[in-house]
């Protein structure tokens, strides 16, 4: 699905310019759950954003399903990103003053589906994530948990390929933290999409079969050989941690 | 009329060889000068024998001398400078204004119309002044109100990165959120549309209801004739002139016009109103959605996160 050939990303900041990834290869397969952990500043959310075709690299090419990314055009990148990639971000990033399930129905205005069917995808979407009862609520209304489950809802109504998700426990407790993830784990087996998490907490990152570190804009891969052996109902990947 | 007073006081016995002057009132009082006052002009000696009361719209001179002495001072004996001229009828105007200046080539004729014109163009031109400053001043106000509806929706737009950010990173087309943002800003300028024409129509009212009355007073140019009648003047002797048997008032006549300020209103300027209004927000949502269109979402979401 995912094939990343050296990419590497610079910014200009300033005066100056910062390297926020380096050459950086990776493989993703259809229906792979990854992780991402790294130092703050060093590259995962840049990572992200290249997967998700909200920016573009540098140098190298970011093939998704036989698609240089890299090589389209605006409107089109826009187009894949409408049909493909669900986005959950760390502060839920939910629109204040739309209701819980018109939030959710604003990630399927751009597929141009009739009111009527958005509106009855986006509380079904809610009802997966056990908030149909709040559908009318407005974000203001709900606590941090039931937020980042609206997003969720919002990522997974339009049926994406792929699930992009950065930091989505950073501004949970624990314990809704902990929920956070099992839901998204649950609904990642149930709908056999690809999901992508960036995230600091290492409890997190090796619920994944393998995660990608990221040190100075450089990757390298960690097998978490325990979820890989007893949780992953993909055929096993590679057994050796991989470096890239 | 003055001249004829003049005739009268100058043939009467009692005036003596002196040289009568009539003062206007104000002159007067600037001079501290009253009947039986000595005025000097052009180095001849002048007794004052009364003063004259003009109206303020009328041209007054500060004193009124009889011809053949003005003549003396000014070294032309038997000339004259200044002409005023009656006709009989307005409709002669015109034939007489033709005749005297036929008659005297040299002169400038000026009739009662010409000089209306003047001060009709004169006040047509203050007005046209006026008009274009108000015009102008308008056209500046719209600016500056046009100018900060936009830049608000600007700064909208740019607290709202994370907002327009997300929406591009759902799938939502540059065009669709500028045009979000140009339907907000223009139901944002028909609602202050619609408060603006409030306030405006309840401000005609109050200016109708309330402001103050004025008025306009209009005097005739010139010395006006009255009833005889007591007027300034002293009452001793001691020039050896007597004023009562001369009495003589010059009261101008005037008119008062009250005028009553008002505020029109018409369908044309509410239609205008609408209209400005929808404009302002069409404007201010076009520069916001452009400022939301160049957003980009990558960077929209590293400054929101």
């Amino acid at each position: 699905m995912y094939e990343l050939t050296n990419i590497s990303r610079v910014y200009q900041k300033g005066r100056g310019r910062v390297t926020a990834l380096k050459e950086v290869s990776l493989v993703l397969q259809d229906g792979e759950f990854l992780t991402v952990q790294g130092p703050t500043g060093h590259g995962k959310t840049t990572l992200l954003l290249l997967l998700g075709a909200l920016d573009r690299p540098t140098s190298g090419k970011v093939n998704f399903d036989g698609r240089d990314l890299g090589a389209l055009a605006e409107s089109q990148l826009v187009d894949v990103r409408a049909q493909n990639f669900g986005f959950v971000f760390q502060n839920y990033n939910l629109m204040p003053t739309l209701t819980a399930a018109e939030n959710v129905e604003a990630a399927l205005v751009p597929l141009k589906i009739p009111t009527g069917q958005r509106r009855a995808r986006s509380l079904a979407a809610l009802a997966e994530v056990g908030l149909a009862e709040r559908a009318a609520h407005f974000p203001g209304e709900l606590s941090g948990g039931e937020q980042q489950r609206v997003a969720i809802a919002r990522a997974l109504v339009k049926a994406p390929k792929v699930i992009l998700a950065d930091e989505p426990t950073g501004n949970l407790d624990e314990v809704t933290r902990g929920e956070i993830v099992v839901l998204m784990e649950r609904l990642w087996k149930e709908r056999g999409m690809t999901m992508v998490v960036v995230t600091h907490d290492t409890r997190v990152a090796r619920r994944a079969p393998r995660t990608a570190i990221i040190t100075n804009g450089t990757l390298s891969l960690r097998m978490n050989r325990d979820k890989a052996a007893s949780d992953d109902p993909k055929p096993a990947m590679s057994a050796e941690p991989v470096e890239i | 009329m003055v001249s004829a007073w003049f005739k009268r006081v100058e043939s009467s016995p009692s005036a003596g060889n002196q040289l009568l002057a009539l003062v206007d009132s104000s002159y007067a009082k600037q001079n501290s000068l009253k009947a039986g006052s000595a005025v000097t002009i052009a180095g001849t000696k002048f007794t004052v024998l009364g003063l004259v009361s003009t109206s303020a719209t009328a041209s007054a001179e500060d004193i009124y001398v009889p011809l053949s002495e003005a003549q003396k001072l000014a070294s032309d004996p038997g000339k004259v400078n200044t002409i005023f001229v009656t006709a009989s009828s307005a409709s002669a105007i015109a034939t007489v204004q033709t005749e005297i200046q036929h008659l005297l080539p040299k002169a400038t004729v000026t009739t009662a119309a010409d000089l209306a014109n003047q001060v009709t163009g004169s006040l047509s031109t203050a007005s046209s002044l006026a008009t274009s400053l108000g015009v102008w001043l308008e056209v500046l106000v719209l600016l500056a109100a046009f100018g900060l509806a936009a830049l608000l929706t600007t700064a909208s737009v740019n607290r709202r990165v994370r907002e327009f950010g997300t929406l591009k990173a759902m799938g939502w087309h540059s065009r669709r959120i500028v045009g979000q943002v140009l339907g907000e800003s223009v139901v944002q300028g028909l609602i202050g549309g619609a408060l603006g024409i409030g306030l405006g129509v309840l401000g005609a009212f109050l200016v109708t209801k309330l402001a103050p009355p004025l008025s306009a007073t209009v005097g005739a140019a010139g010395l006006g004739t009255g009833p005889a009648g007591p007027f300034f003047g002293g009452s001793g002797s001691g020039n050896g002139v007597t004023h009562r048997p001369f009495a003589h008032t010059f009261a101008p006549a005037t008119h008062t016009i009250p005028l009553h300020l008002t505020a029109p209103l018409s369908l044309g300027i509410l239609g205008l109103a609408v209209a400005l209004a929808i404009a302002g927000g069409l404007i201010a949502g076009i520069l916001g959605g452009w400022r939301a269109a160049r957003l980009q979402p990558a960077e929209a979401l590293r400054r929101a996160e």
